[in-house]
């Protein structure tokens, strides 16, 4: 694109055609305040407070949030007229809104108070009008009050552009305007919090931190959510070492999940001892005893039954870390292959054999969008908001298959109104032939014009549906998968070799790949391959395992059916941080530190190595996940000796190919995975375990795990819709 | 000359001389050493002392829990706790200065937007024990309602 020269303040700078004159101001360094303007969004030019001096206009001032720039203008950002029209702006906003700053959660982030403050206003001209609707407390989660709304639309645009929901409006007119939902009833949208999040006052503010802590009084944690695949980047604010909120910090945009969702750490029935059986009862026990019974039963068992018959079920939510030294001390000290997570059950077909994610943030660089899952805003919230993004800021279009009516029916060019099998078949069918419906062709013709296209690959797939991507995908150009993943860290549990025939960084198990590792890890290793999750269970139920050692998983939880087999184990141990339906059945349980209170790293869908921090101390005698399994080891006579998680970092870059040069924030390459483009398959299926979701009356994205369930705050949000 | 002069000074006792005068002179004037604590002295309006908290027109304490005097004192000596009441107002859970961190600046009462803390003259604040440096917001109203006889004070 071509170039003009734009002067500002008398610095000459060179800025790409179509510009608005802020981006030449802000290209230039000098400050224009802004109230309306946000860069996620589109200009709208509401505050009128980015006022600028243009030389040669007629008009004697021009707004520049949503004035082209021209080749050769002269733009002056600050002179007294300006200063003096920006405080009339000031002013003006002043009538209606209260000045509550001391008790208005917003003070110390407030744009209006900086601004204010810098333009030092005196006292008001003008007959002040102020509180005079009060808070609305209707709504679940987020409160609203309109006295100090200054109309400045963002909440509106973030909730119609980005999130294509469009929950919030202006209603009436004139000085009555306001923000307010359809006939002023309560909010019922996806609560994600971004309203609040962009509100430039106190408008719109959340329950959760309301009257909480100061803006300033926080710090804040760099780390990871823990809610689904997407990973995306957190900041916890904590005060005296307790998270007060969470806001976004890679991604630019949290879920409800992420930013109100983590209050679950701090539920009361968090586990905070060690439990172990006595007399069918689980009762408080000291770490040592546990540690002890878990060491000497494991031996037991071990020696009497045989190493084979002991098994380790990890977790697809705990850190890389813990997930790799879980792997370590089943292989190395315990001597069996019996490693696996029921994840693998719910994962689409392909996974880092066919369908490797592509990077989130380039969703928008494809022309053509096919999302194959109409649930992809409520699996993966932040792959929704990127194709909402892409859409209605990049003008690429939409092909939605969806059988039902959801937000993205909105913004979709084209809708297949049936299922993915059905509707992959006609689209296969369009492309090879041109027959088939007018919906099927227009999409068809969409995907065949198309330079490269994206596909969203569901989080589920039958083998015919696998088989009919795979044809469709030969049939175009270029194609970029981007497959949902539920859980926080699958990605990372399958590269640091939770799966029984594999070991870290997908090494085949056989000879030559057991002897390396037996000298990395200077252990002996089991010969054979292990049983999976599914194979597993089957053996509870043949007395073929004996013991079931179950990291961060909830099986009996997923599938009540799973009750009654896991009762007839000799010896179960599960590590949570709940006292799930699973650890009720255990005879030894331990308590787990949340992913709040411990440091390690996640592996994201998009193989992105993210690093998570420690914001808070672990609640009652809680550990880590390796912390645990590396004294269980000792007391096995084991040799782990890590110091910290860093420690354990640098074992997985040296074993792992794809994390050895993997900076923090880095994807690791699809190159990098000796499975690419081969025929194995890492998900699971079974006929009789796990067959169907757990039935909930709510929404996906409300409710689609144990650890969200216990969020007090996502709570509110059922508890009202169940009122209604 | 000037060894001259020195021996002079030493012969005459003459440096003698002059501080014995001076001696003489404060020995006849009235003594300004007040016998605290026998004595005490009447405080100097506005000067810093013990904090005390206002009562507003309510009866309760003023604090608003707004945490400004938390973020401006500089040797974090405040510490406000605040929560939602059940009417959506906001309460005050804790409100804790540390006397012993206090450094008496009296930045706190400048930055109060009611004007609930205030310092009182008291000064003397010597104490057994650390516990009792420690001023609850409870605490605080009552040192105000010894300096200002319970009696609501508006801004």
């Amino acid at each position: 694109m071509p170039n003009m020269t734009v002067t500002v303040d008398g610095k000459k700078i060179e800025v790409p055609m179509g510009s608005t004159i802020l981006e030449a101001c802000t290209a230039a360094g000098s400050r224009v305040p802004t109230l309306c303007h946000d860069n996620k969004l589109h200009p709208f030019g509401a505050c009128r407070i980015c006022l600028v001096e243009v030389e040669g206009t007629p008009r004697k001032f021009t707004p520049s949030c949503t004035t082209p720039a021209t080749d050769n203008m002269v733009v002056k950002t600050t002179s007294p007229g300006l200063i003096e029209a920006r405080r009339m702006v000031l002013e003006l906003l002043l009538i209606k809104h209260p000045l509550d700053c001391p008790v208005c959660d917003k003070a110390g982030e407030c744009s209006l108070q900086d601004l204010v403050h810098e333009y030092g206003l005196g006292p008001s001209r003008f007959d002040p009008e102020k509180g005079y609707l009060p808070p609305d407390y209707e709504s679940a989660i987020i409160e609203r009050n309109i006295s100090r709304c200054i109309l400045c639309g963002k909440c509106v645009r973030i909730c119609d552009e980005q999130n294509a929901v469009g929950e919030w409006a202006f209603t009436r007119r004139g000085t009555r305007a306001r923000i307010s939902t359809d006939f002023d009833r309560p909010l019922d949208c996806e609560f994600c919090g971004e309203c609040v999040e962009i509100c430039p006052v106190g408008a719109l503010t959340t329950r959760q931190f309301k009257y909480k802590a100061r803006s300033w009084n926080l710090e804040g944690t760099a780390s990871v959510c823990n809610y689904c695949g997407c990973g995306c980047g957190v900041s916890y604010e904590t005060r005296e070492g307790r998270i007060m909120r969470v806001g976004p910090a890679r991604s630019n945009y949290l879920c409800t999940k992420g930013r109100f969702g983590w209050d679950a750490v701090h539920h009361a029935e968090r586990l905070t001892t060690p439990k172990m059986r006595v007399n069918g009862e689980l009762v408080d026990c000291t770490w040592d005893e546990a540690l002890s019974i878990i060491a000497t039963n494991l031996k037991v068992i071990k020696s009497r039954h045989g190493a084979e018959k002991i098994g380790g079920l990890g977790s697809v939510r705990t850190t890389n870390e813990d997930s790799y030294v879980f792997q370590k001390f089943l292989r190395t000290v315990v001597e069996t292959n019996n490693i696996d997570t029921l994840a693998r059950l719910k994962t689409p077909k392909g996974l880092n054999t066919t369908f490797f994610s592509g990077e989130l943030n380039k969703m928008a660089s494809h022309e053509v969008i096919l999302v194959l899952d109409k649930n992809v805003g409520e699996i993966n919230p932040l792959t929704g908001i990127e194709i909402v993004r892409a859409v209605n800021k990049k003008d690429r279009k939409l092909i939605l298959v969806n059988d039902e009516f959801n937000k993205f029916n909105k913004i979709a060019t084209v809708v297949l109104p049936t299922s993915t099998v059905n509707a992959l078949e006609n689209l296969v069918k369009a492309l090879s032939s041109g027959a088939g419906s007018e919906e099927s062709k227009r999409a068809a013709a969409m995907l065949k014009a198309a330079k490269n296209v994206a596909i969203i690959v569901p989080a589920q797939l039958s083998d015919n549906e696998f088989t009919l991507i795979r044809d469709l995908a030969g049939k175009l150009p270029e194609v970029t998968y981007y497959p949902l993943v539920r859980r926080s860290n699958f990605q990372g549990s399958l590269d640091m070799g939770v799966m029984p025939s594999y070991y870290p960084g997908y090494r085949k198990i056989d000879e030559t790949s057991t002897a390396d590792f037996a000298g990395l890890w200077n252990a002996v290793l089991p010969e054979t391959t292990g049983m999976n999750a599914v194979e597993m269970i089957k053996a509870i139920t043949q007395g073929k395992l004996a013991a079931l050692y179950i990291m961060g998983d909830d099986p009996a939880g997923s599938d009540p059916g799973l009750k009654g087999i896991l009762q007839k184990l000799e010896f179960l141990v599960v590590q949570d941080i709940f006292l799930t339906e699973t650890a009720k059945l255990a005879h030894v349980v331990l308590p787990a530190a949340s992913s709040t209170e411990k440091s390690g790293t996640f592996t994201n869908l998009e193989r992105r190595l993210q690093q998570v921090n420690k914001a808070e101390e672990p609640i009652g005698e809680s550990r880590p996940d390796w912390e645990i399994i590396q004294d269980i080891a000792k007391k096995m006579g084991g040799s782990m000796k890590y110091g910290s998680t860093r420690d354990i970092l640098a074992e997985i870059r040296s074993v792992v190919p794809a994390y050895k040069d993997l900076a923090f924030g880095a994807c690791w390459a699809r190159e990098k995975s000796p499975l690419a483009g081969m025929a194995d398959d890492l998900s699971l299926t079974s006929d009789s375990i796990m067959k169907q979701e757990v039935i909930t009356a709510e929404r996906l994205l409300f409710s689609s795990g144990m650890t969200i369930t216990r969020s007090h705050e996502i709570g509110t949000i059922r508890h009202y819709k169940i009122e209604v | 000359m000037n060894k001259v002069k020195k021996f002079f000074k030493t012969i005459f006792l003459i440096e003698i001389a002059q501080g014995m005068a001076l001696t003489l002179k404060t020995m006849l004037t009235p003594a300004v050493t007040r016998q605290y604590p026998t004595f005490k002295r009447k405080p100097i309006p506005g000067s810093r002392g013990l904090h005390a908290m206002r009562r507003d027109e309510t009866g309760k304490a003023a604090c608003i829990g707004c945490g400004l005097c938390e973020a401006v004192c500089p040797s974090k000596a405040i510490t406000v706790v605040t929560s939602e009441g059940p009417e959506h107002e906001k309460v005050v859970n804790s409100y804790e200065l540390d006397l012993l961190r206090c450094v008496f600046c009296g930045f706190c009462i400048d930055a109060c937007p009611v004007s609930a803390i205030l310092m009182t003259p008291e000064f003397e604040l010597a104490c057994y024990s650390r516990k009792d440096a420690f001023y609850t917001r409870d605490r605080l109203v009552e040192v105000g309602d010894n300096y200002m006889g319970g009696k609501a004070v508006k801004k």
